[in-house]
């Protein structure tokens, strides 16, 4: 039995479309965008996470009422206690919250032109 | 481009109280979503017609909730770590955890962010300081919260924990998302929920109907 090697192919080869990957910086516009997706998920988000649990169990809950987090060994980072959200802090993160709506609307109309 | 600097602007202002420091860091934020998945379980255990009461690790009705910022063993009391029990009638009583260290089949610990165990496995995890079997886990939660699209590796890294547990449900949960994170967790068979956030309330919804399964199956078990 003959051995057949790749040389000895009959068939042609076809000639292959090169493909190189590339990368390409973001633009004025998406850099926006990914600011602004870090705003809302690093303290809209944020916020709004503490409003629920701080409403859960101040209120969906039998005595107790603070809640506290603890490292459970003493480290440097000694943990935090939450407390209902302040009216100025909730009326700032309105105003973050309509600020970034608007820009959002304003980068999608930019790019539209 | 004179709008949109007064935006900027007024971003900026409100940045700065909108943000509260003692909440400023990552490490924080992922304990506070962690806390808020506990809720949504307690909330699925409530609406499946659970008793729900909070404990300290002694027994005792809980007067404050206390929850770890680090994982650590179910049987310490260097904190007095709050749990809910869940009780549904005529079953086992469930317990709902934060951040307790799980054994899997290896015999390795592995950390659930969120997980329910059976009361009884967890008792006997606390009178012999022993780890609870991830198999006595009704539920067992990853928490990922991110301000930046998922990386891979998270996805890849659920999938290794998902071979080692036995845990009936083990869901990944984020309050972001990525395609391909998605994609290679369907691909692989893992439950995922992704824009886990008070404002998405059909994805909220979604995930505590997931929990409301599990405890449906477990009852029925």
């Amino acid at each position: 039995m003959l051995e057949r090697f790749a040389e000895e192919s009959p068939e042609p080869r076809r000639a292959r479309r090169e493909r190189l990957a590339a990368t390409e910086p973001y633009s004025a516009a998406e850099r926006l965008s990914l600011a602004l997706d870090a705003v809302e998920h690093a303290v809209v988000e944020t916020a709004e996470i503490e409003r629920e649990v701080v409403q859960f169990f101040g209120t969906d809950s039998k005595g107790a009422k603070r809640v506290i987090f603890r490292p459970e060994e003493f480290e440097e980072v000694s943990g935090f206690e939450l407390h209902a959200i302040p009216r100025r802090r909730l009326e700032a993160l309105t105003k973050l919250r309509q600020s970034v709506a608007t820009l959002r609307r304003e980068i999608a109309r930019r790019g539209n032109h | 481009v004179a709008i949109t600097d007064e935006l900027l602007g007024e971003m900026a202002a409100s940045l700065a109280i909108a943000v509260d420091p003692a909440l400023a860091s990552y490490a924080a934020a992922s304990d506070l979503f962690e806390a808020y998945v506990f809720t949504l379980v307690v909330r699925a255990a409530q609406t499946e017609g659970a008793t729900v009461t909070y404990r300290n690790p002694n027994g005792s009705v809980a007067t404050t909730f206390v929850f770890r910022t680090s994982p650590g063993y179910i049987w310490s009391t260097a904190r007095p770590y709050t749990y809910a029990v869940l009780e549904f009638p005529q079953c086992e009583a469930l317990e709902a955890h934060l951040g307790v260290r799980v054994a899997g089949k290896s015999g390795v610990l592995h950390e659930f962010d969120v997980c329910v165990i059976r009361q009884s496995e967890a008792d006997t995890a606390r009178q012999n300081q022993v780890h609870p079997r991830s198999a006595k886990c009704v539920i067992g939660v990853e928490c990922k919260f991110y301000s930046t699209p998922l990386i891979l590796a998270l996805a890849r890294a659920f999938i290794g924990l998902g071979t080692d547990v036995s845990t009936w449900n083990t869901i990944f949960v984020t309050n972001s998302e990525s395609a391909s994170v998605e994609k290679l967790l369907t691909a692989r068979d893992r439950q995922w929920a992704n824009r886990v956030v008070p404002g998405a309330s059909v994805d909220v919804d979604r995930l505590k109907n997931e929990f409301q399964s599990a405890f449906k199956y477990f009852r029925a078990g």
